[in-house]
């Protein structure tokens, strides 16, 4: 079974869920808003050949079983915990942790293609700092416009990037939302250089095994990096990126 | 049926003798509760700590003082100041800015008997003596107690809130007061350093103006965010508890706040402290100071500005980028720069508010936008939702203000959660300081395919999973709803 994890108002999961199911394939879409309301969940580390074992049983018979599942598309970015809504802060705070913990421990455990793993930054996959991804698309040749940081400066630095392409490229360029798969950029045109820089950039932050985003500016042959997501643009990939994305989960 | 004036004249002759009784916390003029709700018969309310029989007779506060209605509500004022010990962390707004602005937490940069304080950067003002900007809070929250000196720095965010010393600090004490009638203090700001005539999540200022019973009011404060809430009493003389060194202080003619607990339980909490209570057209009233659970006590503003010997900072072509000329020393060559930075200041605002493709860049945002445009989720929660609360909040969790509470931890892509217009904020003041950014023609546009000859992003297809999907969640909150609902 094909398990899909997403919060309802992601329209590239949905995207890529609908063309599952209508290609006949056994494919469970679960918001996370629904993993807010189980009726009870399992959750076993350790003993016997199996390290962990999760079983989740929704409110309306459904039976998510790790052992069961073929293959994940994780699009998860914060813990099923909705029901806490209205607790008292710190109940509400110690119950997110503990179901991040959860979701943490489950998705990291599960022995199916899963894209992507969760990181210890980011449940839905690697999101390392901005300014370390783009100190590491610098160390990995891709090419990188100075950034400035400062207390002074009001930018979150995933905007400084941003701001720090754009001021280096020319009027004329064009931003190019590439959509990276186990290492593999997707992208048309993109220079042999680049491809090679984003593989680099994905083993260096972690990401090799896994489906993100890279931002560039494409100014002519410069492809200027202005950073990276762990929830890239699904649909912009198209059919190309459906199959591939189909073939990582183990799905034939 | 009496006048206020009357009323105000009764407690001011009983004021002293009910203010002396043990377990009395303040007296004034307001709105009587009944069943714990607001009436609109207006009495002289009697504070208490605790409602008790056991008190004599003579102590009890009578049904009718003079011919006029009384009450006794409990009340124990505490400051809204946050304080921590030094290795603790209990942060609540860690936004730094560069453009200060009222509503923001602020503190000082001075460890004081092993502990770290935060309030609130209430507004911006201008000092009367020099004509320059300043920011104005309360006396506790940046003088503290009786060791502080003029020249203390204060940090923005505060200490507990990321806030740095001295990266962060943004000005130091000028004059601070600990009156009979205000707690309040000036801050300088630092030459280069910008500042915004205008509350957070409120707005401009537009003056100030007298509080009256039953007015509107809302504040922004560092804890609690924007709260709303309405006078519910005035001319109060309250006890509070200031601690070592300062002890107990009656603060006379002040203003009651209580919450609207249909928007928000709480009006202010600790760390709200030198918020300034602002009314529905974004006039000041008041200087918030002390909280007794839904109820807020605050410094009329007309004696915070008299005693600070400050003007509020109203937006306009006078006020200039740090600090406001006075009349007479004010050229026309100024007037004629001033009114260029603001057209190009609101130019460039107009600019990116329009520009949907700064908003889409910030892909998470782009998602929630998607969302709200669409039909089925309102239908839905129209059709589903209206009698079942819990199912309300997970439909509201997806909106884009409304993130969950712990969402993945530490910066990156997802870590900016704040608000666009916090995020159009920090672009402008950004902005302002750089000339030029990103010229629209070079905003990524995502929203077509990366690959050519690929699908187009279509809606089609999706629309049925989610609202099947959305049918299953509301399925899942009524049944575990009543799974959880303990038998009768």
């Amino acid at each position: 079974m094909l398990l899909v994890l997403c919060p309802l108002n992601d329209p590239h999961a949905l995207w890529f869920a609908g063309r599952a199911r209508a290609e006949g394939r056994p494919c469970t879409v679960l918001p996370t808003e629904k993993l807010s309301f189980p009726r009870r969940r399992s959750h076993r580390l350790g003993g016997g050949e199996s390290q962990a074992r999760t079983v989740i049983e929704l409110t309306d018979g459904t039976v998510v079983d790790g052992a069961r599942v073929t293959g994940v598309l994780n699009r998860m970015i914060a813990p099923p915990a909705d029901a806490w809504r209205h607790a008292a802060e710190t109940e509400r705070t110690y119950a997110t942790a503990e179901l991040h913990a959860f979701s943490l421990s489950w998705l990291s455990a599960l022995r199916c293609p899963v894209r992507n793993r969760p990181t210890p930054q980011c449940l839905a996959g690697p999101a390392p700092d901005t300014l370390r991804s783009w100190a590491a698309a610098h160390a990995s040749g891709l090419s990188c416009a100075p950034v400035r940081v400062g207390t002074a400066d009001p930018w979150h630095p995933a905007a400084a990037v941003l701001a720090a392409a754009s001021r280096a490229s020319g009027p004329s360029a064009r931003p190019v939302h590439a959509v990276c798969l186990d290492g593999t950029v997707l992208a048309p045109d993109v220079p042999a250089r680049v491809a090679a820089g984003v593989a680099a950039l994905c083993s260096a932050i972690g990401a090799d095994r896994c489906l993100i985003g890279i931002d560039f500016l494409v100014d002519g042959e410069d492809w200027r990096f202005a950073g990276t997501s762990p929830l890239p643009d699904l649909r912009a990939g198209g059919h190309r990126l459906y199959r591939l994305l189909l073939r990582a989960l183990g799905q034939r | 049926m009496p006048s206020v004036a009357e009323l105000v004249a009764v407690k001011q002759k009983v004021e002293q003798r009910f203010l002396s009784q043990p377990g009395v916390t303040g007296i004034d003029v307001g709105y009587k509760e009944v069943g714990g709700e607001l009436t609109d018969q207006i009495a002289v309310r009697v504070h208490v700590a605790r409602k008790t029989d056991d008190v004599p007779s003579a102590d009890r506060v009578p049904e009718n003082l003079d011919g006029f209605v009384t009450d006794v509500v409990e009340r124990v004022y505490e400051l809204q100041v946050a304080s921590r010990p030094v290795d603790m962390t209990v942060q609540a707004d860690t936004r730094h800015f560069s453009t200060l602005k009222g509503g923001v937490s602020m503190g000082p940069s001075r460890v004081i008997d092993g502990s770290v304080f935060a309030g609130t950067l209430g507004a911006v003002v201008v000092d009367n003596a020099t004509r320059a900007k300043a920011a104005l809070t309360n006396f506790h929250v940046a003088a503290v107690d009786s060791t502080f000196q003029t020249g203390d720095r204060m940090v923005q965010p505060s200490l507990i809130d990321t806030g740095a010393a001295p990266q962060g600090e943004f000005g130091a004490i000028l004059r601070a007061t600990l009156s009979a009638a205000v707690d309040g203090a000036l801050i300088s700001i630092d030459p280069g350093r910008a500042a915004s005539c205008e509350i957070d999540e409120i707005g401009p200022v537009r003056g100030t103006k007298k509080a009256t019973l039953g007015m509107a009011v809302r504040k922004r404060g560092r804890t609690t965010g924007l709260t709303h809430g309405s006078v519910d009493g005035f001319s109060g003389s309250i006890q509070v508890d200031y601690g070592d060194g300062l002890g107990v202080h009656t603060l006379t003619n002040q203003v009651s706040i209580a919450a609207d607990t249909s928007r928000n339980a709480l009006f202010s909490d600790h760390g709200d402290s030198g918020s300034v209570i602002v009314d529905d057209d974004g006039f000041v009233v008041a200087l918030l100071f002390a909280g007794a659970g839904s109820s807020t006590s605050a410094n009329p503003i007309a004696a915070v500005l008299s005693e600070l010997n400050v003007s509020m900072c109203v937006p306009g072509p006078q006020a200039a980028r740090g600090g406001v000329p006075a009349p007479h020393e004010k050229s026309v060559i100024k007037d004629v720069r001033d009114h260029k930075e603001a057209v190009k200041d609101k130019e460039l605002v107009k600019e990116l508010t329009k520009d949907k493709e700064l908003k889409e860049f910030t892909k998470d945002k782009e998602i929630a936008k998607e969302l709200t445009k669409e039909k089925d989720i309102k239908e839905f929660s129209k059709d589903s939702v209206l009698d079942n609360k819990t199912l309300k909040d997970a439909i509201d969790h997806i909106k884009p203000h409304e993130l969950p509470p712990a969402g993945p931890p530490g910066p990156g892509p997802l870590g900016g959660q704040t608000s666009l217009e916090q995020r159009l904020g920090a672009v402008e003041a950004q902005l302002a300081r750089l000339g030029s950014f990103i010229e629209p023609q070079q905003r990524p546009d995502l929203r077509g395919a990366a690959l050519p000859g690929g699908p187009q992003p279509a809606q089609d297809g999706t629309e049925e999973l989610r609202a099947e999907l959305e049918r299953q969640v509301a399925d899942a909150v009524a049944a575990k709803s009543e799974f959880d609902t303990p038998m009768a």
